[in-house]
């Protein structure tokens, strides 16, 4: 019972953090300005599309985070904490490798939403780590 | 079975009551991480301070009057600020007593579509032959090579690396170095040969989007190196007594600006840190009041098994001292990791110069936070310690019961 309370809590943690990485790019705005191509087309900076990518990790976090908390079964919990760290471990790249921000360090970009990204995804890797370790409790008592 | 001792009977204590324990350790994990970061970004501006002056190289510099401020704050933050006064101040100041050497800058704005970098960039121009604030990092760095009219260097957060090639208002200018990071304005400077930059100007008309009006004789500031012998102040009044429309101001005025920038950012935080300090301590120290009232009988029972009030005493202030240990660790971690992601960030908003201090520094202003959280549940915890382990077995059972 205490494994399953424990597991919960993790799971409302992974929910809650995803709502965060969802949010982020709202709260703490990725650069605005538009390039103008040479086609004389103007495209969104290439943050913005970093910015669109981790609101879709965290949308995935929020779930998995939800299905955490409900599920009863410690094994699937434990795989889903798998997926989470994993998850987290995009987050974090996401933004230095996947879809790297902008190049100068001194844009909005660089400056608040990617710091930002990659606490909350390291948080997320921590959460889903330890989630994956807690031990499974014994079949009898999963039945219940 | 798993041997009990003092430190596995503290923690499954502080286990047993999970929202108390995480409580009281965010309380201290506030505090710490507070008063850590402020203690950082206050080294850090004062290291960066130190660096910058030194690379300034000038004891005095000299600008037109009205401008001082947004001279100090391009020295600073490196935000681009143009102004101009006529050739004829740096030939009357180099004639004066007390003045060992005087190097001219010219600055200029870049445009925010420059093809190295989004926003505007401060380009200054400088004399190679009377300057004293890069040359000596060139003859160092260079190898001794010449510089050419068109070679520029740059400073750390300009997004140009050595040997690249980058166009301002036309001309085009190759990047001969990069140099070292010191938190002020001069990372975010651009450093061209005066030669280079007067053509640039006369060229701007035909080769750029918009024309440069600079005179060939203006100059922004005039960089002042003092003889040993004289005193800087004295010489600072001498040339604000022969020369009109200039103001002077010393590399000590820039650390005065910087701090009154601070003053009421850090004293906000500070103010709030020794609260929260205050309120950790009496909140631990009811906690823990709390705590031995509680576990009267508990305690009653450890007594009546020979434990002595010495083992009393150590289990409550090892519950305690286990407390902010974690909390005071906790706070360090969350406190460097959110400092060092938005270390940036705070250095623009605040408008300051910051150069994180080195490693040992950090530990060393860790350690010490570590001890002090420590400390803070040493003296909450001292008085239920004393009375827990005062109290008289038969009478803690029935107390308790």
């Amino acid at each position: 019972m205490k494994q399953l309370k424990r597991a919960s809590t993790s799971g409302i943690a992974t929910a809650v953090l995803g709502f965060l990485i969802v949010i982020t790019p709202i709260i703490l705005p990725v650069c605005e300005g538009l390039l103008e191509l040479a086609s004389g087309k103007q495209v969104p900076m290439r943050c913005h599309w970093t910015a669109r990518a981790e609101m879709l990790l965290g949308v995935l976090i929020f779930i998995i985070g939800l299905m955490i908390t409900f599920l009863k079964n410690p094994q699937e919990r434990r795989r889903l904490h798998h997926l989470v760290a994993m998850l987290g471990a995009a987050t974090i790249l996401t933004p230095i490798f996947i879809i790297p921000t902008c190049m100068n360090p001194d844009m909005a970009c660089n400056l608040a939403t990617k710091p930002a990204l990659i606490i909350l995804g390291g948080v997320v890797l921590l959460v889903g780590m330890a989630g994956s370790r807690t031990p499974s409790m014994p079949s009898s008592e999963s039945t219940e | 079975m798993k041997e009990i001792n003092l430190l596995t009977l503290a923690l499954q204590n502080l286990r047993r009551k999970p929202y108390r324990t995480i409580v009281i350790g965010l309380c201290v994990a506030v505090a710490t991480g507070s008063l850590f970061a402020a203690t950082i970004v206050l080294r850090g501006v004062q290291h960066s301070l130190t660096v910058g002056r030194a690379r300034l190289g000038a004891d005095l510099v000299i600008v037109p009057d009205g401008y001082e401020t947004l001279a100090q704050e391009a020295f600073i933050t490196g935000q681009p600020s143009t102004f101009y006064m006529s050739d004829v101040a740096e030939k009357k100041i180099s004639t004066l007593s007390g003045v060992n050497q005087t190097s001219p800058q010219v600055f200029v704005e870049t445009l925010s579509n420059a093809s190295c970098c989004i926003g505007e960039f401060f380009l200054v121009g400088f004399d190679p032959e009377t300057d004293f604030t890069i040359s000596p990092w060139l003859t160092t760095h260079l190898d001794g090579k010449a510089l050419g009219p068109f070679d520029i260097i740059v400073g750390d957060r300009i997004l140009l690396r050595e040997g690249e090639t980058v166009i301002f208002y036309g001309t085009d200018f190759s990047v001969v170095g990069v140099l070292e990071k010191t938190g002020m304005g001069i990372d975010r400077t651009i450093y061209v040969p005066m030669e280079g930059l007067r053509s640039m100007i006369a060229n701007s008309e035909t080769l750029a989007e918009q024309t440069l009006e600079i005179s060939p004789n203006d100059l922004s500031s005039i960089m002042v190196s003092v003889k040993p012998d004289a005193e800087i102040l004295d010489v600072a009044e001498l040339i604000e007594a022969n020369l009109d429309g200039v103001n002077v101001f010393t590399a000590t005025q820039l650390n005065q600006a910087v701090g009154n920038q601070l003053q009421g950012v850090l004293g906000i935080t500070f103010g709030v840190t020794a609260s929260l300090w205050l309120m950790s301590l009496f909140t631990i120290g009811l906690v823990f009041s709390l705590i031995v009232n509680e576990r009267q009988r508990e305690l009653g029972i450890l007594r009546a098994m020979g434990a002595k009030r010495k083992v009393i005493f150590q289990l409550v202030m090892g519950e305690a001292g286990l407390l902010t240990g974690l909390g005071g660790l906790s706070g360090l971690v969350a406190a460097g990791v959110l400092l060092t992601g938005f270390s940036r960030l705070i250095q623009l908003r605040l408008r300051i110069p910051y150069l994180l201090p080195n490693v040992f520094e950090i530990m060393g202003i860790s350690l010490l936070l570590l001890l002090l959280a420590l400390f803070t549940g040493a003296l909450a915890s001292l008085h239920p310690a004393l009375s827990s382990s005062k109290m008289e077995p038969y009478a803690a059972i029935r107390k308790g019961e």
